[in-house]
């Protein structure tokens, strides 16, 4: 691995005594960067949505989609924008009163786009929750992060680079053992 | 035909290079609703079109017709229209054929190669709806066989970015999808035929 690679490699350690995506990823390292440099430099902490909104998104689909490492990275994120152990602890409930209207609308919406939610959609319903807080450009620069968390979601789970909690939706044929929820 | 409830952008409002895609839309589906709504948002459709196709789809390790194939057989998976017909033009356009398109869903399909067939086999376990998708021992030494890990890893990047694309426009209501589309959202909307 280069320097760039090898410190991203000793973060992870770090934080969870495995690099897995890291290593796999560094067969294509081109293709690694597009994903953190592109997508998240441009898109998610770029782009028209303030970041406590992105990480409530992001912590919401690490939750629906039972990442185990998902989880762990994006909490630090999370709590650095200003979201309360509280809510990290509530992110799976979109009614919870520790999150305003803005957020439990967000909440929603990022259950709308996880990979199990096969009948997800924006209602009017969710459109008008939404639109009180965003404009039609930030929701699709919403729903874009959206779907590409949830694409590479499927992906680590295809490829197998990391934990996952019994929540998760994708279920290995292999009968791989899974962590505790 | 699509429904969504986001503004759809005039033409007229559109910088030229989504007047462009507007224009090819219109040519190939006869509806444009995927540009009239992502112009609420230029950059980010746009990053979609230049960041992510310019250098993962098409500037990355694997060859165009590798690519196409993927693409085409997650269109069918997935049951969106608007993908379909546009990616069986650009794959016509690297030489697959009618034959191959028409058994886009057959993994066994004499008419594909080896190599096509194992990406055929991945396409599907990256799809939406494939809730046990792997890359099994068998499935991944079908692959090494033509492709080192870094290309199956960047095959993975882009079935990855279109699968999530693919949640993304069903969920917004831009695009008209065919009857095998998984994603049913529960307010009726008008299907196309298979």
């Amino acid at each position: 691995m280069d320097a760039a690679f090898q410190r991203r490699f000793d973060k992870t350690m770090a934080l969870f005594d495995d690099a897995t995506p890291i290593e796999i990823g560094a067969n294509a390292p081109a293709a690694f960067r597009w994903y953190h440099d592109g997508f998240y430099r441009e898109m998610f902490y770029g782009g028209v949505v303030d970041t406590l909104t992105m990480e409530l998104l992001r912590y919401r689909l690490a939750h629906e989609h039972g990442c185990a490492y998902c989880q762990l990275a994006d909490a630090p994120a999370a709590r650095d924008a200003g979201l309360t152990e509280a809510q990290l602890d509530r992110i799976m409930d979109e009614d919870d009163p520790g999150f305003d209207d803005r957020q439990r609308a967000v909440l929603t919406f990022a259950k709308q786009m996880a990979l199990p939610t096969m009948d997800g959609e924006l209602s009017p319903e969710l459109y008008d929750r939404l639109r009180r807080h965003f404009d039609d450009g930030q929701i699709y620069h919403l729903a874009m992060c959206a779907a590409v968390l949830t694409g590479v979601a499927k992906m680590l789970f295809v490829l197998d680079l990391v934990e996952k909690t019994a929540a998760c939706p994708v279920r290995l044929p292999r009968s791989l053992p899974q962590a505790a929820e | 035909m699509p429904n969504t409830l986001l503004r759809r952008v005039p033409r007229a409002e559109m910088n030229a290079f989504l007047q462009t895609r507007f224009d090819r839309s219109m040519r190939i589906y006869d509806d444009a609703t995927q540009i009239e709504v992502g112009a609420n948002a230029p950059e980010v459709i746009e990053w979609y079109y230049e960041s992510f196709y310019k250098k993962i789809f098409y500037g990355g390790r694997v060859d165009v017709v590798s690519m196409e194939i993927l693409r085409n057989r997650l269109a069918h998976e997935h049951g969106c229209v608007y993908c379909q017909m546009g990616d069986a033009e650009a794959a016509r356009s690297v030489g697959i054929t009618d034959e191959q398109l028409d058994h886009i869903m057959d993994d066994d399909a004499p008419c594909f190669s080896p190599k096509h067939r194992a990406v055929l086999k991945f396409a599907r376990q990256m799809a939406l709806t494939n809730m046990e998708g792997e890359l099994s021992p068998e499935l991944h030494d079908e692959l090494k066989a033509h492709f080192d890990d870094g290309q199956i890893y960047n095959m993975g990047v882009a079935a990855a970015v279109l699968t999530g694309w693919a949640k993304m426009i069903f969920v917004l209501d831009t695009v008209e999808k065919t009857a095998s589309c998984p994603v049913r959202p529960r307010r009726p909307v008008a299907q196309a035929a298979e």
